[in-house]
């Protein structure tokens, strides 16, 4: 890259942003747009080196031809007799006596919760033959409605993953830890709580947020038997700054619940509420259902202003950079604009409120940060003219005085009425302070705590070095940690109790009024692990005998006379236990206190304008859709997925903008050190387009030194900058001082993978055939095919390819399996990625592979920029295989292995292929797959083919070899479930009854599958949409993935 | 030039060829048979799992498809 950039914009200049051009220049990478050498070299180089290294006769040793000969029929006696003891993959043997529940080849469905993270979203898991094998979201749960996160649908491989802890385990001196008993565990830590309790000794038990009535419950029980017991729970990733702003602004604890899907104009304040922030599942639903082109419904417009670049940014019609400490100052000029100058609300009589913005300005703020004044001045008007159908989202990570400002700008522009009615946000015990999580470090280190219980946390790995959390730890006489893998704090405990894997535990969740989640086993333990909400009750009761059925009738019990009652039905308990058990929801009629109420400015003159914008380097301590907060850190599927706006994998960073690299002297796989006070880190460097100067932005719960064999030491913990008292907030800093460390490190970013311009023929293709197919919303209202007469023009000049089909065409009477996918709806946030992976059996294939050109992912989210790389607009394609009726793969196959079925699959036979790579060759789309190693077996010491990770694998789809290649399938094996089941009805096949697992993932509803030739079907529609495109249509390969070109709500560009 | 004589003074006696045959067959033989995995030292790697016992919860309420 060229540090002077003075070819590409002007730096510091954000005057280009949204400037509409016709042609717009679209790049992938910051490599391309500056032509790197390295970029364009792999775009040669479609296998990599190493594939495609020549034979060097020279450097081969001199051979004779008898020796030549001799060597190998050695080598294939030898490869016979190795072949003897080939992988044994077990025996296949029926049931003795066959569970009366599991029908062979069919799969049970099962409805539960998530606790991936405290969203508690409602699942649905698949399992075949008693094994999880898919978990995917609860269609009737309100909050996600069949929808799930990318960690959600990995979560599935943490059952099965083979590092779990099996046995119990302890050691006096907390370390080298050794199998115990349960017994002798329970035994010593009963008398260790016993002990503490009758000497006046604190007992803590650390837990993540608790959402679970019959827990809390569960620890006011705990509390009768041990009055020094006392409950602390944190989260990484918390909502405590809005929540402490919202007491602020009405004396209320509970929190409204947002209807996205009512908003008009909505304005994302360094908010990732379609990524990484809380409850991103549900508003991704709702923002898509205001990005409808079907239902003729208006477009929703959303202005993002952020100083990092985030998901939310790049779905965003106008997105403005901004340092993140500036952003408060904008709310303040907001609210000066709204209520000093054009007199809006009530608030204008209010003195409190008036003298406290008559201070600033948004003209001067809008020249200070040299922000593009037709945006925000669009802004104001927008958020002026839609009154009550304008919401501003504020980030999780922003201060609490931010959050404050914000809600009073909502209470001024109308934004509280798109607060529900229906349903509010309630906590079951709020989170601890920090002076109470402080007050416990200090008892732990003069000795006032006899006993720390680890409730499935891990604060030594979360909590703010400040604290000095480990060392306190070793001052304890007694720490348990009761996990599932090994992990920073149980390296520090005495006992380490191993936990049930949430799809073997019961439990109940409570997030919001009105309903309940529940959660059930799908599988009886895989090993001699327990529950956790159990092992506690053993505790309270140490005279009772542990048995599994133990805490599934407490909650049970707990049901029966607590909430029961309330539901106000007329079945009996256990029948309406099994009901809510069959749903995984339980609605009950409560009403709790309007959230909203009157607004108490009384603390606005103390509270608002509190951050103050710097001129240092802002660190923005930032989540992410892979490993949350650490605890999916051994997690493959998820270590492999490409961060949504990097593309990066395996690694966290620090990205840094390109004028900010231009002014460290460094570039992407440099390192700087980050100073944040008297705390360095080191972090490899990320040159991002469209992050604000001098914004470093790095992924937490990175960094893992205490965890299974696959995290262990990926990434920098970011985590050990956090502050216990900080100046704006726990994840952003804007006192850092950065500067360039010596050395290297090699960061893999898949975005350069599969270039689709690696020939002459295509080459600079996205430039001229319309990859990407863009427009504005009003342009489509006035002539709704304008983007397909603007595709007719350009087809025109595409002689010679433009000719007929080679080949004639089948009519495809019968099924004709398609699919269409929505841009203007796909958020790209991976969910379909990690739905696929699971689904078709997709091994994880390690850094060095995928350094290689070799991750396995049948999808693949491309992302291609537009305009400067001050401030890039960004569209988001997904990418499989289009399943070609003219497929270029077929006709070069030499052994027909992959051929086209007469319901237009392009289907493929594993066992056939012999690996010649000719088709992914001529794949146009560069979206066929190689397994050039067995990376099961390459991986990891053949870690993927554990016992316990065979048990993963969906028995309908091959698991593949070395030297196969491979490619989404449409889901073949849904397709024949559907085909046998139209079978055994005597009915024709459906295609609507058939969906992928792409789609059934995608919170955004952005991918529709089915039968073209089905009449009134959605699919038929969307192939035949206004705005329907296929992806290089001109090289007449006849493609089955039907686009729908994006539109960008945003005004005419005048000249 | 004969180039069968060419590389004469290589060339293995026929008896000597066949000792090799049956030299080659039987460690082939021995290397199969021997339990060398008597002799592997016993690691805890992830594959030495004991066989998992999969069995569905009984308490939990299974649904007979996804659609409720």
């Amino acid at each position: 890259m060229d540090n002077n950039r003075t070819d590409i914009n002007e730096p510091g200049n954000n005057a280009g942003e949204n400037t509409e051009t016709k042609d717009p220049n679209y790049w992938r990478s910051l490599k391309e747009l500056y032509n790197d050498p390295e970029f364009i070299k792999a775009k040669n180089n479609e296998f990599g080196d190493e594939a495609s290294t020549p034979m060097d006769v020279n450097k081969m040793t001199g051979l004779s031809r008898r020796r030549f000969i001799a060597l190998l029929s050695a080598s294939a006696a030898l490869a016979a007799a190795g072949c003897a003891n080939y992988r044994d993959k077990g025996l296949v043997v029926p049931y003795n006596q066959k569970p009366e529940e599991v029908i062979l080849g069919i799969p049970n469905f099962y409805a539960s919760t998530c606790t991936g993270c405290s969203a508690a979203c409602g699942t649905l898991i698949k399992t075949r033959e008693g094994r999880p094998i898919k978990v995917d979201g609860n269609p009737d749960h309100p909050v996600n409605k069949g929808k799930l996160c990318t960690r959600g649908q990995a979560s599935i491989i943490n059952l099965y993953d083979p590092t779990r802890l099996k046995e119990p385990l302890y050691s006096a001196e907390k370390k080298n830890h050794l199998q115990t008993t349960w017994d002798e565990a329970y035994k010593n830590i009963v008398n260790a709580m016993t002990s503490a309790n009758s000497s006046g000794k604190e007992i803590a038990v650390i837990a993540g947020t608790i959402t679970s009535p019959a827990l809390k419950k569960l620890f006011d029980d705990l509390k009768l038997v041990y009055p020094a017991l006392k409950v602390y729970s944190y989260e990484l990733f918390n909502n405590n700054a809005r929540r402490n702003a919202w007491i602020k602004s009405t004396g209320k604890r509970i929190m409204p619940v947002i209807q996205l899907d009512k908003a008009k104009i909505i304005l994302a304040l360094e908010s990732d509420f379609l990524g990484n922030d809380e409850n991103a599942i549900e508003y991704t639903r709702m923002f898509s259902e205001t990005r409808n082109v079907m239902d003729g419904k208006e477009f929703s417009r959303l202005y993002s202003v952020e100083g990092a670049i985030s998901l939310t940014g790049m779905n965003a019609d106008y997105r403005l950079r901004l340092r993140t400490d500036a952003i408060e100052e904008l709310v303040m000029c907001l609210l000066n604009e709204f209520v000093i100058k054009k007199k809006k609300s009530d608030f204008t009589s209010d003195s409190k409120v008036t003298s406290v913005l008559g201070s600033y300005d948004l003209d001067k703020f809008i020249a200070k940060y040299n922000l593009n004044t037709k945006t925000v001045k669009t802004l104001v008007e927008d958020l002026e003219k839609n009154e009550g159908k304008a919401f501003v989202m504020a980030g999780d990570k922003l201060a609490e005085s931010t959050h404050f400002a914000v809600n009073l700008l909502n209470e001024v522009i109308g934004g509280n009425k798109l607060y529900s009615t229906e349903t509010e946000d309630v906590e079951i015990l709020p989170l601890s302070t920090t002076e109470e999580i402080d007050a416990l470090v200090n008892n732990m280190n003069s000795g006032k705590v006899g006993v720390v219980i680890h409730l499935d946390s891990n604060p030594a790995f979360h909590f703010s070095t400040d604290y000095n959390y480990t060392e306190a730890l070793k001052k304890v006489q007694t720490v348990v940690t009761c996990t599932e893998l090994i992990n920073e704090s149980s390296d520090t405990s005495n006992y380490i109790l191993p936990i049930h894997n949430q799809l073997e535990a019961w439990g109940d969740h409570k997030t919001r009024t009105g309903f309940y989640s529940m959660q059930q086993p799908v599988i009886s333990p895989l090993y001699n692990t327990r529950q956790k909400e159990a092992i506690l009750l053993n505790l309270a009761k140490p005279a009772e005998q542990y048995t599994e059925k133990q805490y599934h009738d407490y909650l049970m019990k707990n049901w029966q006379t607590a909430i029961y009652p309330g539901m106000g039905t007329l079945l009996g308990f256990s029948k309406t236990w099994n009901s809510i058990l069959h749903d995984g929801i339980a609605y009950v009629s409560e009403k709790s206190a309007p959230t909203t109420g009157t607004f108490s400015t009384d603390a606005l003159a103390s509270y608002t304008g509190k951050v103050k914008a710097g001129s240092d380097f802002i660190v923005l301590l930032q989540g992410n859709n892979t490993l949350g907060d650490g605890r999916f850190a051994n997690n493959g599927w998820l270590m492999e997925l490409p961060n949504p706006v990097t593309k990066i994998v395996w690694d966290n960073y620090a990205a840094v903008s390109v004028q900010t690299a231009a002014d460290l002297g460094i570039n992407s796989n440099d390192l700087i050190d980050v100073t944040i006070g008297n705390k360095k880190q080191t972090f490899p460097v990320f040159v991002q387009p469209g992050l604000a100067d001098k914004v470093i932005e790095v992924s937490l719960g990175y960094g893992r030194t205490v965890c299974g064999i696959v995290g262990q030491g990926i990434g920098v913990n970011a985590g050990m900058l956090m502050a216990k008292n900080p100046a704006i907030s726990e994840r952003i800093y804007n006192n850092a001082q950065v500067s360039k460390a010596s050395g290297t490190y090699e960061l893999i970013s898949t975005q350069e993978h599969q270039p689709i311009d690696e020939n002459p023929l295509t080459k600079d293709i996205q430039y001229r055939r319309g990859i990407i197919r863009e427009g504005r919303y009003e342009e489509f209202k006035k002539n709704k095919n304008f983007l397909k007469e603007e595709l007719d023009k350009e087809r025109r000049d595409l002689t010679p390819i433009n000719k007929e089909h080679p080949y004639q065409e089948s009519d495809y009477k019968g099924v004709k399996w398609g699919m269409s996918i929505d841009l203007n709806k796909c958020t790209g946030c991976g969910s379909c990625v990690v739905a696929c992976s699971v689904e078709n059996n997709i091994p994880v294939v390690g850094k060095e592979q995928v350094k290689a050109n070799r991750e396995m992912m049948w999808i693949r989210i491309d992302r291609y920029y537009s305009g400067t790389p001050d401030s890039p607009k960004a569209n988001l394609q997904p990418m499989l295989c289009q399943h070609c009726d003219f497929a270029p793969c077929e006709n070069v196959c030499p052994v027909a292995a992959t051929t086209h079925s007469s319901d237009g699959l392009n289907s493929m036979a594993y066992n056939r292929c012999v690996g010649t790579r000719y088709c992914s060759n001529n794949c146009p789309y560069k979206v066929r797959r190689f397994n050039y190693f067995d990376f099961r077996d390459h991986f990891n010491d053949s870690f993927q083919y554990a016992d316990s990770l065979s048990l993963l694998m969906n028995p309908e789809v091959t698991v593949r070899s070395r030297g196969v290649m491979e490619k989404c399938s449409f889901c073949l094996q849904r397709i024949m479930f559907e085909r046998q089941n139209a079978i055994e009805q005597g009915r024709a096949i459906k295609g609507s009854n058939v969906s992928t697992a792409c789609q059934d993932a995608c919170p955004a509803y952005a991918i529709n599958f089915g039968d073209y030739n089905e009449e009134g079907s959605e699919i038929k529609k969307w192939r035949n949409h206004e705005l329907g495109y296929y992806v290089l249509e001109e090289i007449k390969v006849k493609p089955n993935v039907t686009y729908i070109a994006k539109l960008r709500n945003t005004e005419e560009e005048k000249a | 030039m004969n180039s069968n004589n060419s590389g004469e003074k290589n060339k293995i006696k026929r008896r000597n060829f066949f000792y090799y045959i049956g030299a080659a067959a039987v460690t082939a033989l021995v290397a199969t048979k021997v339990p060398f995995s008597l002799f592997k030292k016993e690691k805890d790697s992830p594959q030495r799992t004991s066989s998992i016992k999969v069995k569905e919860n009984p308490y939990a309420v299974k649904r007979s498809s996804n659609n409720g």
